[in-house]
């Protein structure tokens, strides 16, 4: 297996023209996501996880204005590949399970139709047969009970976490080398959650590749994944292997979001902790650290000078003069 | 109470008794109306020398001194027994002049929708996925002219243009005694006419709704799964898409039945607008009435069928789930 990692991100932006003006969504995102391992991306709501997810599958909307930097996967340059390359890419290489599984299965067609369609557009030469018995396996795999009656019914049909199962397995039927599960559980009740967070984890034996895992949860990422990334106002702040991240935190915001999920959990009555000061307007043109006007660590270099990304440990790096 | 379980069954009761509901209505209606219009028929039908005696004897004849609400049970009598009487003018059997007519109107009617269908969801299409394009614009500015034309203004210029100038096709009628291929001729200037308007109004609906659809997540799951472009538009959204479109299917259905009469006036084809035109005319009231009534059974079933389509298509509708035309959105 080769050295350098599947997907490489380097300064990634994306503005959105929106009618209040210039929105930078993301700005500037390093990120690299290595062989074999699920990665999780950690962030509040707004920081940008969703954009960096449909980024790299080539489907920001088209209000998405300019995008700079790069985005390699594989030996493929993602952003400067024509439209054909990346369809052949997505559902092929790489897939993705979408948030609310309420709204991202199509109501008029069934799930056999979904997963059948998965198949015909990788192209794999198969026939109708093949396909249904494909996809028939598949919807065991993932824990659908009865899958031959399921694959005839509508996704109205199915309970959110089902419905869930079903994304699950189009994702998988692509055997891809690039699984981006964005927030898969955030729609689903709690007791679903833990079933599909378990079947994530068992999907690791059958997904060769690697997985991008989007939360706003540090505490489900640090339950799954191996290695970290936070994310904060569009850009990455800090990645680390989980362990590394947990146990020695660097950047001064990764250091709050782990408080205030401790704080989460004490029984003793202690007052909710949360990060004092509110995200940086994505409108907003910040030259420093976009972390800087919440920040209790913050110099004046801080707010006019934007901190590189930097490594301070072994496969462990932070944006941050501070850290 | 037990609620019943809703399924396609009783979506399918539920619909049956409102097409009922919708076609009793709309003969009462009718009852009610005629009532209002002016002048006696058999004194229409007489002349002014004709005595007073023969007037009340005709007046009889054709049912006419009956209270309204008698008259009222006894159509829907005659609609039970699928026996309209005899006119009064012809002699002949009222419900054989329906029928004899039917044909023409349903011809002319259906392949005016299927025009207007064929053309406007394509168009649609096509402006959906090229939004503020110059063929987007242009199908705009075309459909909101063609929406503002009334048909019968159409009717006319399309005559004066095709028949009286270019002599590309037939003037007048039906062609009745000739061969298919000459009563299709004689149907191209009256579908066009009654057809354009709904083009330019299905493919604005068709543009509106596929936007929408095209903004849904599950058209990006799609993407995200690598299928093709046209696939997406045309199976994954379309199918989404066509359900306002299909909804006014049957109004619109419904709604070229009453336009038909004006194309079928100027067209001097025979079918139920010029029945009933010439009914109303002569206050032949019995005529008028059967006239009427197949337009509006004519009517409920077309808008019956769309509900079916309807469910055919959204699974939702069939699971009860979700309202119809009337309750979207």
């Amino acid at each position: 297996m080769s050295e350098f990692p599947l997907l490489s991100i380097r300064g990634l932006g994306v503005d959105f023209t929106t009618s209040r003006g210039r929105a930078h969504v993301l700005r500037g995102v390093d990120l690299d996501i290595a062989r074999g391992r699920i990665v999780g991306l950690v962030g509040e709501s707004g920081s940008g996880k969703s954009t960096l997810a449909l980024a790299i599958l080539g489907l920001l909307p088209p209000n998405a204005g300019s995008v700079q930097g790069s985005i390699r996967f594989d030996d493929v340059d993602l952003l400067n590949s024509s439209a054909e390359s990346l369809r052949s890419l997505r559902g092929h290489r790489i897939a993705m399970i979408f948030q609310d599984p309420m709204t991202a299965l199509n109501p008029v067609f069934t799930v056999g139709t979904h997963l059948r369609d998965v198949l015909n557009a990788k192209g794999s030469g198969e026939d109708a047969m093949e396909h249904n018995k494909r996809a028939l396996e598949m919807l065991a795999k993932v824990g659908i009970p009865d899958p031959e009656q399921r694959l005839k019914a509508y996704p109205h049909e199915l309970s959110g976490g089902m419905r869930q199962r079903v994304m699950i397995a189009m994702a998988l039927l692509t055997t891809p080398d690039l699984l981006i599960a964005d927030e898969p559980t955030t729609a689903l009740d709690v007791t679903i959650e833990a079933q599909i967070v378990s079947l994530i984890r068992e999907m690791r034996t059958h997904v060769r590749g690697s997985i991008l895992f989007i939360s706003h949860s540090l505490g489900l990422v640090s339950e799954l994944c191996d290695d970290v990334a936070v994310m904060y106002a569009g850009a990455v702040v800090e990645q680390a292997p989980s362990v590394e991240l947990f146990a020695n935190p660097r950047h001064p915001y990764t250091r709050a979001l782990i408080d205030c999920e401790i704080g989460l959990d004490d029984d003793d009555g202690q007052k909710l902790r949360s990060i004092p000061g509110e995200v940086l307007d994505p409108l907003a043109v910040a030259p420093g650290c976009t972390f800087a006007a919440r920040c209790s660590l913050a110099e004046p270099r801080c707010h006019d000078q934007a901190p590189q990304f930097r490594s301070v440990a072994p496969k462990h790096g932070v944006a941050c003069f501070r850290a | 109470m037990t609620r019943v379980e809703p399924g396609p069954w009783r979506y399918f009761a539920s619909r049956v008794v409102t097409a009922a509901f919708i076609v009793v209505g709309a003969i009462t209606l009718l009852f009610v109306l005629t009532q209002l219009v002016r002048g006696n028929p058999a004194e229409v039908l007489l002349g002014p020398r004709a005595t007073a005696e023969a007037v009340a004897e005709f007046a009889r004849r054709m049912g006419l001194d009956l209270p309204v609400h008698e008259r009222l049970l006894q159509f829907f009598g005659q609609v039970i027994r699928g026996d309209f009487g005899v006119d009064i003018i012809s002699g002949r059997p009222i419900l054989d002049m329906v029928l004899e007519v039917m044909p023409f109107t349903l011809a002319l009617t259906f392949s005016a929708i299927a025009l207007a269908f064929l053309i406007g969801v394509p168009l649609g299409c096509y402006a959906a996925t090229h939004p503020n394009g110059v063929g987007d614009r242009i199908a705009a500015v075309l459909s909101v002219g063609l929406i503002s034309m009334p048909s019968f203004v159409v009717s006319i210029y399309l005559l004066l243009v095709f028949s009286i100038w270019l002599q590309w096709l037939p003037v007048l009628g039906a062609g009745g005694s000739g061969g298919i291929l000459d009563q299709l001729t004689r149907l191209v200037l009256p579908t066009s006419a009654l057809a354009i308007g709904w083009i330019g109004y299905v493919a604005r609906l068709t543009r509106s709704s596929m936007v929408e659809t095209l903004a849904e997540p599950y058209i990006r799951t799609s993407r995200a799964y690598g299928l093709a472009e046209s696939k997406i538009i045309y199976k994954y959204a379309l199918k989404n898409a066509c359900l306002p479109t299909l909804a006014v299917l049957g109004l619109g259905t419904g709604r070229l039945f009453g336009e038909a009469v004006f194309a079928e006036v100027i067209f001097a084809r025979p079918g139920l607008g010029t029945l009933i035109y010439t009914g109303i005319s002569t206050r032949n009231y019995p005529v008028v009435q059967a006239g009427v009534f197949a337009i509006v059974l004519l009517f409920a079933m077309a808008n019956l069928a769309t509900d079916m389509a309807y469910a055919w298509v959204d699974p939702r509708i069939r699971a009860g789930l979700r309202g119809t035309s009337a309750g979207r959105r």
